[in-house]
């Protein structure tokens, strides 16, 4: 059998190396005095677009999004994101809420008043594939990088990071870290989810005479709206409890 | 103080004018030279076509022929690469080879290294009124690090118009063996780095190893294209 | 006389008369931005040589253990629900593709790209089979529909020139002709969207298992892995022996060794964690995962614990960019799955010196591959071990490698001694002398005339160094 054939052939092979430890120099980090702002700044290298709601308000941010998108629904990834990042939402027939469903938003003239009123639409690739733009939560972010963690989950597809062109992240600005290592370092649910992605920024490619290209397979369009629900009371009043 | 040279197998049958400049140099900065005639080759033309132990059968000789040296100066860079980094991973037949080849190994400069480095000189009182460019060999470049000593010399010599070509760093494609097995290709590397040298107008090619300039001066000359190559020493010889 | 050249440096005279190919490697190797980019982000990582240093450490010690970690790899893979293959080569690799292909009716394929697929010649076998095989990296797409192989491990369309694509873009695709780069990237994404939605098995590559976490990590910037796990039901991850590091914490540093040297970007736009196929309740994802751990030569190298370095390689292609003879002649010179730097060594040992003898000398030894490798492969030095290999190998007993052997004797035999060497100077001076005047320059010697093909010779000098300076001194 394969598996005991190689494992023979690399003991034997193996056998002949000195055994080296694992004594690694740690390698000091930079520390980046406003991860907020590496991150904007990264971030924005890389072709994404950063939009605080702590300045201009999610109302505003969102707006913004719609029209860089020219979206007029918005598909979430799971109504968590709403009641994560302090989005007041509305769901219009709570007991539609079926598992397996596309959860959606509509805005033809962009975001006029808050709550956001949810939808459901059956899941289907179609209603995937002609959407223009997706929402999702970042749970875990680097500031040095200007990367968000996408985590696979219950809701949480993957087809619609994927296909859909353009993505609108909620990022809580307390969950960015400095760096990779702290990233890496922190719990991240391996065991809960298969795919964690880290992203940073839109799909590129240089393989046609090196010429940068943004927008291949993954999305084209990159927006990262910065929250801070530990500070935002005043928009939450009339949300009701979002239990489904 | 004394110092040995080591002129090179290259340099002794077919560039001699560059071990006699490398004499007059350190002479003229009133050191001691001593040439023992014992000296042949170091090995590298053995060792880097695959023959290791052809390499240390002649590179040992030169245990002997320096023993006695405190500085051993050599104006070749991939020789004092070969001599530096190479023969003490070859001599090591015995503790007392090895231990003989670390000393040699340590007290072996190339020459530019040496002015700059250990007589801590950026000039030798020379003058050269053209228009010149420096090509890093590589040995001297990646084996031994030197990059900034060549250029300070080149910087001390009065009325010289030292001009950098693109990418000085890029090999000349002469590699030993490689220019035969792979002539074509070798000598497109080579046209490439005189199209380089062109570009910045020079009258002449500097590099501190005659088997790069052998090979750039060849292919000028089947050119018929005026530019020349000068190796450092002849340079820093102009007084 | 080129037909007779062995079929390395016949390629390469191909290659170098190729005016088209010298055009596109000079747009798109020479003069691309990618290497001032590395470049320019390893200027500003001051800790860069101690980083290179942790990578070179850490890989010399997961060698050194390779089953152990292969063994935790496996059982964290298997703890996840993902189940774990061992191919002894790439026939058994291909097969049990093939077989999982036949049991699960698997129609079509998506693709990522992946080394180790074209190292076990996958996708011929697939389309025997009758399945349809997509790639979908936009330059292995490229050279797919063009039917070629790839010529760079991370730019497998570097050979291309723009029109060239746009011309196959539209003899493949039909009208309307695209120019511009956009659009063309617009067409593939849009014409391979369906295959993704469609295909029921996703094979990719690894560029790093972690051993402690079971976890796959897989590094793009297109956007096309994302979408080969999201859709089809089957995932198939093809890793060589060698990818696998220890502990999730190694990630981070090797990451930035990976992405710095090959793209010069501070991180690419996706790096994926694979752990397993999707969980229970997971809305969407593969249902199955095969991890396929490849041998094939891998343990042989690892056998000796000079050589063993080679399997350190992180596949980020740096060599390749910074190599002269790369950069000159292009991938499909060399004839092998694996090009560049890492190609000439990593070829003549995964295969036979036998099959590659004249890879390890493709080389001036001019050290640029050596400087930029992030785990410090010592390139050039094993290019000078293989040399000597191949001397001592198969094929030591052929008239040209004795003649050359007979000659280093003979070199040894004279520079033991200054007279000897001064004794076959006298020789040659004599044997000039009565060649010039039966009216030939110089001597018929195979070597010189090589040599004279493309320089113009100097005369010889009248005196040696040592007569020169026993003048001097006498005088």
């Amino acid at each position: 059998m394969s598996r005991s054939e190689i494992l023979w052939r690399l003991r034997q092979a193996s056998g002949n190396h000195p055994k080296k430890p694992l004594s690694l120099e740690r390698i000091p980090l930079r520390r980046s005095d406003n991860p907020v702002d590496t991150f904007t700044r990264r971030l924005e290298e890389a072709g994404g677009n950063v939009f605080d709601a702590r300045e201009l308000g999610l109302q505003e941010c969102l707006n913004r999004v719609l029209k860089k998108t020219g979206a007029n629904e918005i598909f979430w990834e799971d109504p968590d994101v709403l009641v994560a990042n302090s989005i007041p939402h509305q769901i219009r027939d709570k007991n539609a809420f079926e598992e397996n469903e596309l959860v959606c938003s509509s805005h033809p003239k962009g975001i006029s008043t808050l709550p956001i009123v949810l939808n459901v639409r059956p899941l289907a690739l179609r209603h995937i594939e002609s959407a223009k733009l997706s929402a999702g939560s970042g749970r875990l972010a680097i500031a040095e990088t200007g990367s968000v963690f996408f985590y696979s989950g219950r809701r949480r597809m993957r087809l619609l990071l994927g296909l859909v062109p353009n993505r609108v992240t909620f990022l809580d600005v307390n969950r960015i870290v400095g760096n990779s290592q702290e990233a890496f370092s922190s719990n991240l649910p391996l065991r809960k989810s298969s795919l964690i992605s880290l992203i940073s920024g839109p799909s590129q490619t240089g393989d046609i005479e090196a010429t940068l290209v943004r927008g291949v397979h993954g999305p084209t369009g990159w927006h990262v709206i910065l929250t801070d629900p530990s500070n935002n009371q005043s928009e939450l009043s009339d949300s009701p409890s979002p239990r489904y | 103080m004394k110092v040995s040279i080591f002129v090179t197998c290259l340099v002794e049958h077919l560039y001699p004018e560059v071990g006699m400049a490398t004499v007059r140099i350190l002479e003229s900065l009133g050191l001691e030279v001593d040439f023992n005639p014992n000296q042949t080759c170091c090995g590298q033309p053995a060792y880097n076509s695959g023959y290791p132990e052809e390499a240390a059968r002649v590179g040992r000789n030169l245990l002997a022929v320096f023993s006695g040296s405190d500085y051993i100066v050599t104006p070749s860079g991939s020789c004092a690469a070969m001599i530096k980094v190479f023969l003490p991973k070859l001599l090591v037949s015995s503790p007392e080879e090895a231990v003989a080849s670390k000393r040699m190994a340590s007290r072996t400069y190339e020459l530019t290294d040496f002015l700059s480095t250990v007589l801590r000189t950026d000039s030798t009182g020379a003058s050269f009124p053209h228009i010149v460019t420096y090509h890093d060999s590589c040995h001297l470049l990646r084996e031994l690090g030197i990059k900034e000593q060549p250029r300070r010399l080149i910087g001390g010599v009065t009325d010289i118009d030292f001009r950098e070509m693109d990418h000085p760093d890029i090999c000349c494609g002469f590699g030993g063996l490689f220019s035969v097995k792979f002539d074509e290709l070798s000598a497109v590397m080579g046209i490439q780095k005189l199209r380089a040298i062109e570009k910045t107008g020079a009258e002449y090619v500097v590099a501190t190893d005659v088997s790069c300039l052998m090979h750039l001066d060849g292919l000028i000359r089947r050119e018929k294209a005026s530019l020349k190559t000068l190796h450092m020493a002849e340079l820093l010889a102009e007084f | 006389m080129e037909k007779d050249l062995p079929i390395l440096q016949s390629r390469i005279h191909e290659a170098l008369q190729d005016r088209q190919l010298q055009a596109n490697l000079e747009k798109n190797l020479k003069r691309s931005s990618r290497g001032t980019q590395r470049e320019r982000i390893i200027q500003s990582t001051p800790d860069w040589e101690r980083l290179r240093e942790y990578g070179r450490q850490v890989k010399e010690h997961t060698l050194g253990r390779l089953p152990e970690y292969l063994e935790e790899l496996e059982k964290n893979v298997v703890s996840l629900g993902g189940k774990v293959i061992w191919a002894q080569d790439a026939e058994h690799a291909r097969n049990f593709i093939l077989q999982l292909i036949r049991d699960r009716d698997i129609r079509s394929v998506v693709k990522s790209k992946s080394m180790t697929t074209e190292e076990i010649a996958l996708n011929p076998a697939l389309e025997r089979e009758g399945t349809r095989v997509v790639e979908t990296d936009l330059g292995e797409y490229i050279v797919q529909i063009a039917g070629q192989k790839p010529s760079h491990i991370l730019g497998p369309s570097v050979h291309l020139s723009k029109d060239q694509i746009s011309d196959l873009f539209y003899r493949k695709h039909g009208p309307p002709k695209l120019s511009r780069a956009e659009e063309l990237t617009a067409q593939a994404r849009q014409r391979l969207r369906q295959e993704f939605l469609r295909a029921d098995m996703g094979i990719t590559g690894v560029n790093f298992g972690i051993a402690d976490s079971g976890t796959l990590v897989l590094i793009e910037n297109e956007g096309n892995i994302l979408l080969t796990v999201s859709k089809p039901r089957i995932h198939v991850a093809i890793m060589g022996i060698e990818k696998v590091i220890p502990r999730l914490e190694h990630l981070p540093n090797f990451l930035k060794l990976l992405i710095y040297s090959a793209s010069g970007q501070r991180i690419s736009s996706y790096v994926h964690l694979v752990s397993g196929p999707r969980r229970p309740g997971e809305i969407d994802g593969p249902e199955e995962l095969y991890l396929i751990l490849l041998d094939n030569g891998r343990s042989r190298i690892l056998s000796d614990p000079f050589l063993a370095q080679t399997l350190s390689c992180i596949r980020c292609g740096a060599c390749l960019n910074s190599c002269p003879v790369y950069q000159n002649v292009g991938g499909h010179a060399y004839a092998s799955t694996y090009q560049g730097p890492i190609g000439a060594i990593l070829t003549p040992q995964l295969e036979s010196l036998e099959a590659a003898p004249d890879h390890p000398f493709a080389s001036s030894l001019c050290g640029a591959c050596g400087e930029v490798c992030p785990v410090k492969i010592e390139i050039p030095q094993i290019l000078l071990k293989l040399r000597e290999k191949i001397r001592l190998g198969k094929d030591r007993k052929s008239g040209s490698i004795q003649l050359q052997k007979l000659a280093f004797q003979i070199w040894v035999w004279c520079m033991q001694r200054p007279e000897r060497v001064a004794g076959v100077r006298r020789m040659i001076r004599i044997g000039q002398k009565i060649l010039l005047r039966k009216g030939h320059r110089f001597p018929p010697v195979p070597f010189l005339r090589r040599w004279m093909r493309y320089h113009e010779l100097p005369g010889f000098p009248e005196k040696t160094f040592r007569e020169m300076y026993a003048e001097r001194e006498g005088s």
